[in-house]
């Protein structure tokens, strides 16, 4: 099993694969339809200028995340091709 | 068939609204950022012969989704009237496309799949297989460049076609094997409210996401059905419960094999040269926009350009027009005497009303015939929403949502606008603060009032060099009523507003070149002519108003003075006097004319006067006492008072509420009180005016 870590925590622009969702439901079902879900793969892109949200690259489509529900969504090194 | 109908759906910002306009030849505002059509619009397409009426509904990500924006456009496809489905798709974007695409082609047969942006995903080198996707998807499928008209006339063709077809499966339902006879059961007891088998399922889909509340969603709904209903889903949940689902999960499960499909088929359909290939040029600027350090100053600077192109290029149109008009009043006045109106009625036409237009016209509409254009440019650009991104992290400090900025940004052509853009936020405590501090963001009613006290008072340079220092002056405001804006949020969310921020998830759509032509046409026709006829609907019956206010007498004094006189005190109070504050009030119908009222006043003139050079209206200010702090409070209670009667009556659209309209008016008057009167205070303690 390899060890995951919060998607809040990535810093550099390698691929993850996410493993869980722990958001509320609300933001859960959110991203869900945004298409990020268990095993999907996320690319980290930059931060806002203030640092806080960070834009994700989901399924060919840059989203703004904040921090605190980054912090929620747990992934591991390596997107799956 | 030669009449019927069909409805448009697709996530957003993947030009659906180009598309419905491609389809319809009409004019809907579209722009590069997610959310941007709010309400669904309907259109008649015309194809030779046939003749059919299209629906386009607001931007969504998913069918399944139980939140109340996303119901609206679920609700048209489970109740609503149509017979054919277009799905549009971002060729950029197709993972997230087709998810879409394979639920609605689940709920309707007939479903056509527009593939959008093609000329952009081959410009990305993007390829996509339409023949295989066709083949693999079980639904026709067109390629298009909606922008460029491309492919529209083929879809035309495709989606008269699915009209003439006997079909009645559409996708497979994505349902995992255990569950299938539960959902089956569901449906079958669903069916019975809804017109086909596909609208069945996605209503048995939603009783999994909003449980027992689905029900309340359905329209004439017959009690002995409603029970029904309910004991169906009761025995399915306890189905499910002993399978180890609770709906939700259960739904969990359905969409994510949705998106293992879309997968699948984009793995199949769709191939990249270069894998990595997100634009190496849309990064750099990305990166940019929203550098810690340089970010936000560009923002600022840009703002500050827009504003010099508005300020250098009106000037002299707005002089030549304003000329032009007041010069054909005399010949209106002469024409009516010569036809035999009394001196009284040319006096309230010819000097009240067409002044009052005259004045309006020349002062608005060369400013707003650059800036609108130059606004939609950005807008176009997808620039602002990387304002709302760079944002959000004080906007989540007031516990209020990032896209508000988006909301400010829309204000800033018009309040009324505003208001309305604020439905693409999805909290309603988050919607309901942007929508009450949406007046805060000075509109572009404000904008040349506020230029002409900045040149006035605080801009000691003529030419270029004033005009430069004029835009930054006015971008300084501009901070100003974001803090404010920022504050009162604050504030609202501390108070009546209670709750914490709620979820918040924005899209930063590509960069895409604008066509400036396209610009030019739907910026000047759509937002200047619309923003000028409302505007002109207001200044006349406000000239005549006013004409009738000036020269209506009581103990030899003019109404118009005696208001004044009676307003004197608190105005000096807020650092201006009685005459600027009874200008705010009888402007209330259109902000663009407190000047004239104001001047009128002064001069106890009972008609507007013509919008003179600047040093001669400074003149005249000056022999009326004003002092450069008479000038920054005016400046400060034109940004923050009440919102203009438009923007009112939108608020009160908006919420539906009497109550929320009032503090609409209420909080932006409060607020600018209490900053004039802290600002008069402190420069009469400090200041040797």
């Amino acid at each position: 099993m390899e060890q995951t870590f919060p998607l809040s925590s990535v810093t550099d622009e390698r691929p993850v694969t996410v493993t869980a969702v722990n958001c509320d439901s609300a933001m859960r079902t959110r991203l869900q339809d945004l298409g990020l879900m268990p095993g999907c793969k996320v690319q980290y892109l930059y931060p806002s200028a203030f640092g806080d949200p960070r834009a994700y690259l989901i399924r060919e489509a840059v989203i703004a995340i904040r921090n605190a529900d980054a912090f929620q969504i747990l992934c591991q090194k390596g997107g799956e091709e | 068939m030669s009449r019927f109908q069909a409805v448009l759906c697709g996530n957003p910002n993947v030009g659906k609204s180009t598309v419905f306009n491609a389809l319809t030849g009409m004019r809907q505002h579209t722009g590069n950022w997610a959310g941007k059509t709010v309400e669904s619009a309907r259109g008649v397409v015309r194809d030779g012969e046939k003749v059919w009426t299209l629906t386009d509904l607001p931007g969504t990500y998913s069918l399944l989704d139980g939140s109340p924006d996303e119901l609206v456009a679920s609700d048209y496809l489970i109740f609503g009237d149509y017979e054919v489905v277009i799905v549009v798709c971002d060729a950029t974007c197709m993972e997230r496309s087709l998810h879409l695409a394979l639920q609605a082609g689940r709920l309707c047969p007939h479903t056509v799949v527009c593939v959008n942006l093609m000329d952009e995903a081959r410009r990305r080198g993007i390829h996509i297989d339409l023949t295989q996707l066709e083949e693999q998807l079980g639904l026709p499928v067109v390629g298009v460049s909606a922008k460029h008209g491309k492919g529209i006339d083929e879809l035309k063709q495709r989606v008269y076609e699915q009209t003439t077809l006997e079909k009645q499966e559409g996708c497979p339902s994505a349902d995992p094997a255990d569950a299938q006879e539960t959902l089956r059961l569901l449906t079958e007891e669903c069916s019975q409210c809804t017109k086909s088998s596909g609208r069945a399922v996605q209503l048995g889909l939603r009783f999994l996401c909003l449980g027992e509340k689905a029900v309340e969603t359905i329209p004439d709904l017959a009690e002995e059905q409603r029970q029904r209903l309910c004991t169906a889903w009761a025995e399915a949940q306890e189905q499910l419960t002993v399978m180890g689902y609770t709906g939700r999960s259960l739904l969990d499960t359905i969409i994510a094999l949705e998106y293992q499909h879309a997968h699948e088929l984009v793995t199949s359909c769709v191939s990249r040269q270069d894998a990595s290939a997100r634009d190496t040029w849309q990064m750099k600027v990305d990166r940019l926009l929203c550098d810690k350090r340089v970010g936000i100053p560009i923002v600022l600077l840009l703002l500050a350009l827009v504003f010099y192109l508005t300020l250098a290029g009106a000037n002299v149109p707005s002089a030549w027009l304003s000329g032009v008009l007041l010069g054909f009043e005399e010949t209106l006045a002469d024409g009516l005497l010569a036809i035999g109106a009394p001196v009284w009625l040319v006096g309230a036409v010819a000097h009240g009303m067409y002044r009052s237009l005259a004045w309006v016209v020349s002062v608005m509409l060369p400013p707003m015939a650059i800036f609108f254009p130059l606004f939609t440019l950005l807008e176009d650009f997808g620039f602002l929403p990387r304002i709302a991104f760079n944002l959000d992290r004080c906007f989540r400090a007031c516990h209020a949502c990032g896209k508000q900025a988006l909301c400010m940004c829309m204000g800033l052509g018009c309040n009324a606008v505003g208001v309305t853009g604020c439905r693409i936020i999805r909290s309603q405590r988050e919607r309901m603060i942007a929508i009450l501090t949406n007046a805060f963001t000075p509109c572009n009613g404000r904008l040349p009032f506020l230029v002409t006290l900045i040149s006035m008072f605080l801009v000691a340079y003529a030419g270029a060099a004033g005009v430069i220092l004029s835009s930054l002056a006015l971008v300084a405001l501009i901070v100003i009523s974001v803090l404010v804006t920022l504050g009162a949020s604050f504030l609202l969310s501390k108070t009546v507003l209670r709750g914490m921020p709620s979820t918040f998830t924005l899209e930063l759509p590509p960069f895409r070149m604008p066509k400036p032509g396209e610009v030019i046409v739907r910026s000047v026709l759509d937002r200047t002519v619309f923003v000028l006829m409302r505007a002109i609907s207001v200044a006349a019956p406000a000239g005549l108003l006013l004409w009738v206010l000036g020269n209506l007498t009581v103990g030899g004094t003019s109404l118009l003075r005696h208001g004044a006189a009676f307003l004197d005190p608190l105005g000096r109070l807020m650092g201006m006097d009685g005459v600027i504050l009874l200008a705010f009030l009888l402007g209330m119908p259109a902000n663009e004319i407190v000047l004239p009222i104001m001047l009128m006043t002064y001069l106890s003139q009972g008609m507007l006067i013509e919008p003179a050079q600047t040093d001669v209206l400074k003149t005249i200010l000056l022999s009326q006492g004003w002092t450069p702090v008479t000038a920054i409070c005016t400046a400060l209670f034109t940004m923050f008072h009440w919102p203009c009667s438009t923007t009112v009556l939108t608020v009160r659209k908006e919420t539906g509420h009497i109550g929320w309209t009032a503090l609409s008016v209420l909080l932006p008057t409060a607020a600018g009180m209490v900053i004039c009167i802290c600002v008069a205070s402190l420069c009469r303690l400090f200041l040797p005016f």
